[in-house]
């Protein structure tokens, strides 16, 4: 069974935890002693991703660390459709891989200034809660003209792929580290219809929303 | 660019800045604050800001002492210093003036080694400092209106209690509107739905409400969800039985009583909680947490309340107005907030605050 | 000429395709925060984003398709009204008719929402354009204050529409106070473009292009990208130019609430509502339906089991209890049964009242509310007390909570409402035709094993609640666990018991009858009181106390405060004797 080194309150786990409940994959959770043992900076740990950093898998042997790249891995080995890693077709896979890379900038601003706020982290906020506002921006905009297309996610497409989930973390916690969404109403949808995906599941902080109607 | 000549040294001791009212500012100023955990005091002296104003938190051979984090001399932070190599005094890190745990000036290095001592009234603009609980407290006001929290176990717990410490926080929240949250029953089937709430349980019965000579004391059974938090036994309804001490103006002991099946034996945690108020909308929470649940550890306590805070503060965080509204009829009140308005009400009739603007 | 103040407009605060179904718009007007949401029924409601009770946006409130859910203690507000519908930390009460968020206009018009504070204005009408065939583009919030964007555009530099081409000349014009036209011509060819700018607060805005008319499908997405970019450059010119010059101010005009409908007048006297008669048919046996709608603006919202007290033409007062589900917000729906004995009241309803009459109505009241937390709940409806019963099986299905609605009648031609009953498919049990007795074996059938949070609601003939009541207890249910109301739609008011209440500064004397509070009794007197919960709860309506023993019932005092008897909470507390003095 695959081995997910874990913590609750880290959105970059939660993207993993996210995709292997919609892909209904089951797993094991191994919690890491983030605080105050700061396990993941130990020398055990660091004989698993040197980096010592939160999430790693443990695929029957197979060590992955980097959050996108293991949700890229889970969704090709996973993913019977191929639908959330679509390598079968080269302009979706390229969006992917280009939002994917897009959500670096998210994870690095808008999640920074939350672990700013509520950790204490030792980052420059403003400049987080600037760089967040920038990429929302352009975010915002892709997503209402992906909805005047009949898009619903930021690849192109009938469905959902992994970029979806590497960005939904730090687009709906924005909040929580000071970042207003009033600007955004095409974020806000969005975040919306992640939350309406079969198998999502809650990180704490997200609020909850209705069903879609019948 | 400059200050005029007729510009005392500090007129007031209230800051001008301050987005708190001035009255209310008073008010406040007297009781005792948190301003660091011990542990912060280990690498030296460290600045903390409490009631808009700064300050420098250092120990010394006398014990914690809390000043102005401004050296008299030439302004500089004093936070930025160290403390002498016989522990005595804090060390201003720009001409090494040395201040002694009263605040009273004892060295100037550049006077010759023989001229004569700093004069008595060389002093730093000292507070009263305490240190308790593993916590250092400030009173800004010569003469504390109420006592520190009075949590005698917290001083001395046998060897059956885990003692767990949790990162300070710094909520963009009022310290009134996160103390009413942490004693706030309805909110815990609703908000807490990944640490140990019950959705299926939202009835807040009529509960014991108490006023004490140190503020308000409620009680109440509830039916938690343990989701693996307290115990390794899977998820599924649990009694537990909430004891909450609020001490005025913002510190809370929750102890809950967690039942076992047999609903005889139980264990126990308690859950300190103080707020400490940083400025007007910003607080800092100082927590730590005493369990007797064998086998618990000091990760994974700490981890259950980071995450339980987590769901509160996005909450906290989007109230309005962001200050408490003390004039009951600005918000709305049922049965389940008789503690919130008693509390609001305290806050006016015993203490003051909130009390309407002089006008001339 | 001088200008309007912006609170006496309405502006735009979302396009009509902002608000896709169960969402929740973020928006800002004039300084005034606002959740702007469209119900499953399409009706567009702007509200304050503000829960009345701690203050929580409702922004992140989930919209369920009826009611606004906030996530911190789980109170739903209604569509519509705003008021709040249920409070789930004590399901069995009827949270009172005051607690309602404030609500804006809302109007809809080329494709925008419209809001603001005024209840006379209206969204502009424009030469530019026509309602019903425009594109609304791509809209821009602008770090900006209003008037700079406004003298932005109209210096407006770019070049409008791909199709114009470079050679077009390019017009600005004023469109109102918050709008600017841009018109582009080459030949004959013109397209107009207005730019609708909504204050957002004194140092920000929203500029909200729409075009006229409808481009061709394949042209409309360059269409939208070409004002997009164009916008987009706008944005920053203004953005680099304003610079340091912007500061945050607040807004020259605050947002003032719609007032309360004149149902809830500031006095809290039961008011009378005007409906007319919309529809009136035979849904069964003996059974007129009636639906009354409001002459004008909203009917009160209400909870499922109230009723609303029927002024009718013939001078009585009759208690007829609502029907409606949750989505039915914009009529009554009421059921009369033809009594045999009637002395004049479903009589006159049936024979004397029409389509298109004119009735008075008190608002909704609720003595038999339902809770939404039960693990059982079961519905006993005898003939026609299933109407309260109707508008809580619709409330259940709609959470999806789950419910038995026992519907007992004479025959299938006597089960009224078969249209609301239709869709119940599931939780519905019909009993036809059955004797008192075998009516009494199947309600022993029904309550025989009661499980701990269990909930019986039973409306009927008066013998039939008094055997359920029986046969449950008998069964083990206790009394807090069943909920009736006689169904008695002769029934007078009571007001047998009485106490005085001498006011010592004007020197009146009130009586307060039985069934009234002594707060509502003052407002009638014409004493300004002002109050919040209406619950004992929070102290507003507080009155000193000069004489007279107190009958308190709020939970509001301490046993001192209670003890000193000098203070009383007017909305639930009573006079213990015959006689108190009140220093007002």
């Amino acid at each position: 069974m695959i081995k997910l080194y874990d913590y609750l309150l880290s959105v970059n786990c939660y993207k993993q935890r996210l995709l292997l409940s919609i892909l209904d994959v089951p797993y094991e959770r191994v919690d890491i002693d983030f605080y105050p043992g700061w396990e993941h900076k130990g020398a055990e740990f660091r004989k698993i991703n040197p980096l010592g950093h939160i999430p790693v898998i443990d695929d029957d042997g197979y060590v992955l660390w980097d959050a996108h790249a293991i949700l890229v891995y889970l969704a090709s080995k996973y993913d019977p459709t191929g639908s959330w890693y679509p390598v079968s077709d080269p302009r979706r896979l390229g969006e992917v891989a280009s939002w994917m890379l897009f959500a670096e900038g998210t994870t690095n601003t808008a999640s920074a200034a939350r672990l700013h706020v509520s950790l204490d982290y030792d980052f420059d906020l403003e400049a987080c809660q600037a760089g967040a506002h920038r990429l929302f921006r352009v975010l915002d905009e892709h997503l209402w003209f992906q909805e005047q297309q009949g898009q619903e996610w930021v690849a192109s497409g009938e469905s959902p792929t992994v970029a979806d989930i590497a960005l939904f973390p730090d687009v709906a916690l924005s909040e929580d580290g000071g970042i207003s969404r009033l600007d955004y109403p095409a974020l806000r949808r969005w975040t919306e219809r992640v939350q309406r995906l079969p198998g999502f599941i809650d990180m704490p902080g997200i609020f909850p929303v209705a069903k879609a109607p019948a | 660019m400059y200050l005029a000549t007729d510009q005392e040294r500090s007129s007031t001791e209230y800051p001008a800045w301050s987005q708190i009212r001035e009255s209310d500012w008073h008010i406040l100023a007297g009781f005792w604050h948190p301003v660091a955990f011990s542990t912060e005091l280990e690498d030296g002296p460290v600045a903390a800001t409490l009631l808009d104003v700064d300050l420098v938190v250092y120990r010394t051979s006398e014990g914690v002492a809390v000043a102005k984090d401004l050296c008299i001399h030439r302004g500089s932070r004093l936070s930025g210093g160290w403390i002498s190599d016989d522990g005595a005094c804090i060390v201003c890190p720009y001409h090494g003036l040395h201040y002694d745990s009263s605040g009273q000036c004892t060295l100037i290095p550049a006077n010759e080694p023989d001229s004569a001592p700093p004069p008595k009234t060389m002093r730093l603009v000292s507070y009263l400092a305490a240190e308790r609980y593993g916590i250092v407290w400030a009173c800004m006001k010569p003469e504390p209106l109420r006592p520190l929290p009075e949590w005698p176990h917290l001083d001395e717990y046998g060897p059956e209690w885990l003692r767990i410490q949790i990162p300070k926080g710094t909520w963009a929240a009022t310290a009134s509107r996160h103390c009413e949250n942490f004693n706030d029953i309805a909110h815990i089937s609703w908000v807490h739905m990944q640490t140990f709430g019950n959705r299926a349980r939202p009835v807040v019965p009529d509960y014991t409400l108490e006023q004490t000579d140190y503020g308000l004391y409620m009680a109440l059974p509830y039916i938690e969800v343990e989701r693996g938090f307290n115990d390794d036994l899977g998820e599924r309804e649990r009694e537990v039985f909430y004891r909450h001490h609020l001490t005025y103006p913002f510190a809370t002991d929750l102890r809950v009583d967690y039942y076992e099946d047999d609903g005889e034996s139980f264990v126990t945690s308690h859950f300190f909680d103080i707020g400490s108020p940083v400025s007007a909308r910003t607080t800092d929470i100082y927590q730590v947490s005493l369990t007797n649940i064998p086998g618990a550890t000091v990760e994974d306590y700490a981890e259950y309340q980071l995450v339980t805070n987590s769901e509160d503060i996005v909450i906290v965080e989007s109230q309005r107005p962001e200050e408490v509204p003390l004039n009951l009829a600005a918000e709305t009140h049922i049965r389940a907030d008789r503690l919130s308005v008693r509390y609001r009400r305290d806050l006016v009739e015993m203490f003051g605050l909130g009390s309407p603007e002089m006008v001339a | 000429m001088t200008a309007p103040e912006p609170g006496s407009l309405l502006h735009p605060v979302a396009s009509c395709a902002d608000l896709v179904p169960r969402h929740v718009v973020k928006a800002r007007l004039l300084g005034q925060d606002l959740a702007v949401w469209r119900a499953d029924d399409g009706f567009i409601n702007v509200w304050a984003d503000r829960c009345i009770h701690r203050g929580v946006r409702l922004t992140v409130a989930a919209n369920d398709g009826a009611e606004l859910v906030c996530p911190y203690h789980g109170w739903r507000y209604s569509n519509r009204s705003g008021n709040c519908a249920y409070m789930p930390a004590h399901p069995s009460d009827a949270p009172p008719r005051r607690l309602r968020v404030p609500a804006f206009r809302s109007e809809e018009r080329y494709g925008l929402i419209w809001s603001g504070g005024s209840p006379e204005a209206e969204p502009p009408r424009l030469p530019h354009l026509e309602a019903d065939d425009t594109l609304v583009l791509r809209a821009l919030p602008v770090n900006v204050p209003p008037d700079l964007a406004l003298q932005g555009l109209h210096e407006c530099s770019y070049q409008l529409g791909p199709a114009a081409g470079d050679a077009a000349s390019i017009s600005c014009d004023s469109a109102g106070p918050f709008a600017v036209a841009v018109t582009a011509r080459t030949g004959s060819t013109e397209e107009i473009v207005v730019h609708f700018v909504q204050p957002v607060d004194g140092g920000r805005c929203v500029i909200r292009p729409v075009m006229r008319g409808t481009p061709a499908a394949g042209r409309r997405l360059s269409i939208l990208r070409h004002h997009a970019r164009q916008l987009e450059e706008l944005r920053a010119r203004l953005e680099s130019s304003a610079g340091s010059r912007v500061t945050v101010r607040g807004p020259s005009t605050a947002l003032e609430p719609l007032p309360r409908p004149s149902t809830t007048a500031a006095s809290g006297r039961a008011p009378q509502l005007e409906v007319s008669v919309a529809r009136k048919w035979l849904t069964a046996e003996g059974i007129a339906a009636f639906e009354l709608a409001p002459m004008s603006g909203q009917l009160p919202s209400f909870q499922p089991g109230a009723h609303v007290d029927v002024h009718l033409p013939n001078g009585l007062v009759r208690q007829y209890s609502l029907t409606n589900g949750p989505g039915l917000t914009s009529v009554y729906r009421l059921g009369v049964k033809l009594e045999p004995d009637s002395r004049g009241g479903s009589r006159c309803m049936h024979d004397s009242v029409h389509e298109g009459d004119t009735l008075q109505l008190s608002e909704p009241h609720n003595n038999f509310p339902l809770r939404r937390d039960a693990a059982r709940t079961v519905l006993i409806a005898g003939g026609i007390g299933v109407t309260p019963l109707l508008a809580m099986a619709q409330t259940l299905e709609r959470q999806e909570l789950a419910y038995e609605l026992h519907y007992f009648a004479q025959s299938d031609d006597h089960l009224a409402f078969g249209e609301v009953l239709e869709p119940l498919s599931t939780g519905l049990v019909k009993h036809l035709g059955l004797s008192p007795d075998q009516t009494a074996d199947e309600i022993e059938k029904i309550t025989h094993d009661y499980g701990a949070a269990s909930h019986l609601y039973v409306c009927g003939p008066g013998p039939m609640i008094e055997a359920t009541r029986a046969i449950a207890g008998g069964s083990g249910w206790p009394d807090d666990a069943v909920h009736f109301e006689y169904f008695k739609n002769e029934s007078e008011l009571h007001d047998t018991s009485t106490f005085e209440v001498r006011l010592a500064r004007t020197g009146r004397t009130l009586m307060v009858g039985a069934g009234i509070s002594l707060l509502d009794s003052l407002r009638d007197a014409g004493v300004d009181m002002p109050s919040s919960c209406e619950q004992g709860v929070c102290g507003t309506c507080m009155a000193t106390v000069l004489e007279g023993q107190l009958d308190h019932q709020d939970v509001f005092f301490n046993d001192s405060e209670r003890a000193a008897g000098n203070q009383m909470l007017t909305c639930v507390s009573r006079a213990a004797g015959e006689r108190i003095v009140l220093d007002l």
